[in-house]
This record gives structure tokens, sequence and C-alpha cells, in this order.
């Protein structure tokens, strides 16, 4: 029953929130809300409440009929007290309990009268007091978009695939608090999913695809949350939404290798860079290490060229400054001298040009006479 | 006997009693009849009294209507836009039942109202958006389109004096049907095979790029290298020269002799014929004593 009433005789169970399986505020259970179909709400239970009255009234009625003749008197007198007894102390009825997460709404004739908070609380017996039990603390999640619902079209006309999650609880700051929750929606998790999936469309509708997949998933899931919080307040629906959190956002699946190849077209041509930095990084080096090569070798050949002439010139000037004591000795000493070591290793021959004698070279013996000199000097 | 009267005149009394009252929550407001003729309407919006009520029994009827939010939810229906596209459009309306009277006499109850409220809608999404390109309608400005709805709808709603009230129109969707979104993974699969082969080809450019400034600058650094080897070499040859002259400047002539004996010596190997006349210098004391 969506009024969670206390009217169902002994129902005592759900109205002290027994019924409250955590599956949304009302504390129903999910099929008893079905569909938003519950228009029966109060009148239902002024119509349990007469049926339930002429039961305990027909009932006492047959009794006396049947027991009065033989003095049942007593008897029925006892049954209305009995039965006054349970109507008003039975659990639920009088006494109820506010769980720690809920509220408790008293309605007295279906006019709201107070809100108790958590805790053992007293009312006026069921038909003229009855108590709403929301779970007000609670976080409910609803789930959006998973299959073909979750694709959507993007301002640059492509569809992306979504699946998010929209948390909400009972706002109780804003307007009359759980007053408007109870009182102004109905069926105020349909409400939810249906505006949340209207107001993400429309954001998503306003962006584009690399936008949701990329960089832009906190900002769609802020602008769907402020979209949804404003049309809910406008609604005064007493709901806060906490949270909107986009769970996947990609490429649809058929078309999701085409996307995932960007990425690895990415990682090739990031490859391709780090490859040829990598070629630079020794190409570079190695053509300075040849270079370097090159002109320390150019720079010995100065400095040894270089020594050579200063050698050569400090040696031709020490020989020079002893010439120029005593040149014409030292400059005949010194042609003895060369010609004593040149004509001493070759083979000398003398000849006379006024002799007038046919000059005649046995070259063959030459040759034979200088490889055995050669030969025996070895 | 008069027990049993007195017992059935309690029950009447009883039954009488709950039939003179009538409770209407906070979420209800009530019409109420008088032999099927609606006169009177308990807790609408302008006058909200919530609470128990009470009536002439069995004369007065009592219609409970809701009194809050309601939802009514459109099916997924095509419709073509301005540029005769087709689209899939899903819409739902918050509404508020404001004048149970007008309600009751117009619609009768809720059911009546959604077969009134879809026929509405349909009209008036179809209106709107045969006016609009597809391309609005998906995108751009759909809050703008859902307000057009909105007042579209409104107007019809007040012209049949439903005795509601239009809180809200959204549209949940707006999409393209299967066969046009298959087109649609076509061209995106088709955008991302460009993009790739434009990412690769990007990159192996950039790579070529990077080796080919490689390739130049070791190239310049060596034949820079090399035109200072040049350099350093000429540097060296030309303090050679420098040095050479400086020091057999002093005296050429006698450079010439020295230098050729030198040469003489290294230049005859060991067995080279000489013929050489007995009247050369070398001679010169050789025959001056025996002659």
């Amino acid at each position: 029953m969506p009024w969670n009433d206390n009217a169902g005789g002994g129902g005592g169970p759900r109205g002290s929130g027994g019924g409250n399986n955590g599956q949304n505020p009302w504390g129903q259970r999910p099929s008893g809300g079905g569909g938003g179909q519950e228009p029966p709400d109060l009148d239902e239970v002024v119509r349990q409440m007469q049926s339930q009255m002429r039961g305990i009234f027909g009932g006492g009625g047959k009794g006396g009929q049947t027991e009065g003749g033989k003095g049942g008197g007593l008897g029925f007198g006892l049954i209305v007290i009995i039965l006054l007894a349970v109507w008003l102390g039975a659990p639920g009825s009088g006494w109820y309990q506010v769980g720690p997460n809920q509220n408790g709404v008293v309605l007295r004739f279906g006019e709201y009268e107070r809100t108790t908070s958590p805790g053992l609380h007293f009312k006026l017996p069921t038909p003229i007091e009855t108590v709403l039990l929301p779970e007000v603390t609670t976080t409910e999640t609803i789930t959006i978009g998973v299959g073909p619902a979750g694709q959507m079209l993007t301002r640059d006309e492509n569809i992306v695939d979504l699946d998010f999650e929209v948390q909400w609880r009972v706002d109780l700051s804003y307007g009359d608090g759980v007053r408007d929750f109870l009182f102004n929606v109905r069926n105020p998790e349909k409400t939810v999913r249906d505006v949340s999936e209207s107001a993400m469309r429309e954001v998503i509708g306003t962006s584009d695809l690399q936008f949701i997949i990329g960089q832009g998933r906190g900002e769609v899931s802020l602008r769907t949350r402020t979209l949804v919080q404003e049309t809910l307040n406008e609604y005064r629906a007493g709901i806060q939404i906490l949270q909107v959190n986009l769970q996947t956002a990609q490429a649809p699946a058929s078309v999701i290798d085409a996307f995932r190849d960007v990425d690895v077209a990415e990682q090739d041509a990031e490859r391709a860079r780090l490859d040829a930095t990598a070629y630079a990084n020794q190409v570079v080096p190695r053509a300075r290490g040849v270079s370097a090569r090159l002109t320390q070798a150019a720079e010995a050949y100065r400095e040894s060229v270089i020594a050579q002439a200063e050698g050569d010139a400090d040696r031709f000037v020490a020989v020079y400054n002893e010439y120029a004591q005593a040149p014409e000795v030292t400059r005949r000493r010194m042609y003895l001298e060369t010609m004593e070591q040149l004509l001493g290793r070759s083979e000398l021959i003398v000849l006379d040009g006024e002799a007038g004698a046919v000059p005649y070279l046995p070259l063959n013996e030459l040759g034979q006479n200088r490889s055995r000199n050669t030969g025996g000097n070895q | 006997m008069i027990r049993s009267l007195g017992l059935v005149i309690l029950v009447l009394a009883v039954f009488v009693g709950l039939q003179s009252v009538y409770m209407v929550n906070e979420r209800q407001q009530a019409l109420i009849l008088r032999l099927g003729e609606p006169v009177d309407a308990v807790n609408e919006a302008e006058d909200p009294d919530p609470g128990l009520h009470f009536k002439i029994p069995f004369v007065m009827d009592v219609l409970i209507f809701d009194k809050r939010n309601l939802e009514f939810d459109m099916d997924p229906e095509e419709i073509q836009a301005s540029d005769q596209v087709r689209l899939v459009v899903d819409a739902f309306l918050r509404y508020r039942i404001t004048n149970p009277l007008r309600f009751y006499q117009t619609v009768r109850d809720e059911r009546g109202a959604q077969l009134r409220l879809r026929s509405i809608m349909d009209d008036s999404l179809r209106g709107v958006i045969a006016s609009i390109p597809s391309q609005d309608v998906i995108s751009g400005q759909r809050a703008e389109l859902m307000e057009r709805v909105q007042v579209a709808v409104e107007t019809q709603v007040a012209t049949q004096d439903l005795g509601i009230e239009v809180i809200d129109v959204r549209i949940l969707r707006a999409d393209l049907p299967q066969q046009i979104a298959e087109r649609v993974f076509q061209r995106m699969r088709s955008e991302r095979e460009q993009e790739a082969a434009r990412i690769r080809a990007v990159g192996n450019q950039e790579a070529a790029e990077i080796q080919a400034d490689a390739d130049r600058q070791a190239t310049i650094i060596q034949a820079e290298a090399r035109r200072d080897a040049e350099r350093l070499r000429g540097e060296g040859d030309a303090r050679r020269n420098a040095i050479y002259a400086e020091a057999y400047g002093r005296d050429p002539e006698f450079f010439a002799f020295y230098r050729s004996m030198q040469a003489y010596e290294l230049a005859v190997q060991a067995g080279t014929p000489i013929v050489i006349p007995p009247d050369s210098e070398f001679f010169e004391y050789f025959s001056a004593q025996g002659g």
C-alpha cells in the first residue's frame, strides 16, 4: 500500500517501518507502487476502515443475535471492549516507530499535522491519524542508459554510448522539504529517471563527441545535474540530486574499433617520432665524434709540422752559426764529408773525358756488381 | 428483540455516520456529486482544505482526483522534420488537475485525460517539429523546441478547457531511426579511419623531419670539421714556411749548399754507380800531387 497505512487490522509491521526494504523512501515494496497507478491512497483507507467497522459491528451483531437469546449480552459487550482495546493498543495504531533514516509525517484525516523525528511516538488511533514513514536520509541510485537507451546523438551528429547513474534523496531543505516530496509529485523515482534522461540528452545534444568522451565528462555530469535539479525544483518535487556519474561515455560498439585505431595511430606516430629522435641522437653525436677526430688530426699535423720546421730551422741556425765563424774551412769540410759518405757507398767510376777513350758502360755488370755489393753489405 | 432492534439501529447509525463523512488527504482533491450532478470541489489547488469533511449521506457522492504533479509518457513516434528527415521522438508531459469539475466533465478520469493528452501531444509535436530542421531538433535548440511544444500543448489544453495545468513538456529522445543510425556509424567509422591515417602520416612526416634535421646537422658538423682541419693544416704549413724562411734567409747561399749536401746524402743509395771525371773538385788533390 502506498499510503503505508496502519488501517489494516494489526498491520503493525508495516506501520512501524517493517516494510522498508530500502527500495525507496516510501517504505513500500516496489510492486506496491506499480506504474504509479495508485489513486486509491486515502480513500482506500476509508474504505478499508468502513469495511473493517462493518466487520466489527456486523460480526458483533451476529454474535448478539445468535447468542443474545441465551443472555449473551455480556459477551457482546466484552467483544466490543476487546476490539476497542485492540484498535487503540495495536502496534502501529497508536504507537509507531520512526527509523533512524526516516521521518514520520502524521496526517489527521488526511491533513498534514506534524513531522516527527526518529524514535517511538504516539498518535491518535488509525482512522483518525495516519503516519507516513519516508526514508529521508537514504541515497537512492538510478542507473540510466544501458543498451540502446544509452545511445545518444551529439551536436556533431555522432552517436555516443552512455551509461550514467543518478544519486538522489529527499531534499529536506528546499521548499517544504519532506512534504513536497510526499504530496507534490506522483512516482518520484520515475520522475527523476525521466527528467535525468531528458536533461542528459539535452546536454549531449549540445556537446561534441570528442568532448563528451574526452575531457568533457565532468562538465557533462555537472550540467546534467544542474538541469535536473532546476527542473525538479520547478516541480517542487522535494528531491535533491546529489550526483550524476557518467560511468561510461564511449563510441558505440560497432565503431569502437575505429576509435581505438585512432589511439593506436597516435601511439604509432609517437613511436615513429621516438625512433627518429633516437636516430638523431645517434647520428649527430657520431658526426661530432668524426669531426673531433678530423680537427684533432689536423691540429696534430699543424703542431708536428711546426715542430719539425722549428727543429730543422734550429739545426740549420746552429750549423750556420758555426759556419759563420770559419766559412771556408767548414764549407770544404762539409763538402768532403758528404762526398766521402756518398761516394764511399757508391759504384765509383772515374773517367777522364780528355783521354779520348770511348766511354763504355757495362750496364749488366754494373747491375750484378751492385747486387753483389749490396749482398756483401748485408 | 428490542436488543436486536437496538443493534440494528446502532449499525444503521454507524453506517449512516460513515456515509456522511469523507476524507481528502494532502495529495487529493475531491469533487462532490449530488445525485450525479457535480456541485462542489474540495481541496483544489486554489483552495487547499484537506482533512475530514461532511456530506449528505446517500445523496452526495465523492469523486477523488489526484492533486499531484502527474506524468504522461508518450510512446516513441517517428516524426518528420522540415528537412524530410524522420526522427524518433519520445516525449513526456507533466500536468496537474487544477479544476476537478472541468476535468470530470471533459475527460472524466485520468485514463480519459491520457487519451486526450496523447492526441494533443502528438499534434503539437508534429506541428512544431515539422517546422524545424532535424539538426535543430537533435541538438542546438532543444530547450527552445520544448518550450514551443509546451506552448502548443498549453494552448490546446486551454482551448479544450480540460481543467488541467501543463507543468512541463520534455523531449526524452529525439534520435535518428535505426537505419539512419547505421549510416551515422558508417560515417563515424570513416571519419575515425581518416583521422587515424592522418595521425600516422603526420607522425611519419615528423619522424622524417627529425631524421633529415639530424642528417643535416651531421653533414654540416663534419663539413665544418673538415674546413677547420684544412685551416689548421694550412696554419701549420704557413708557420713552417715562415720558420724556414726566417732561418734559411740568413744566408741563402749557405742554405743552398747545406741543403744540397743533405739531399745528396739522402738521395744517393748504396751501390749507385756514379761516373765522375778525375778533374772534379773531389779529386782536386788526387792527381795534383801525382802529376
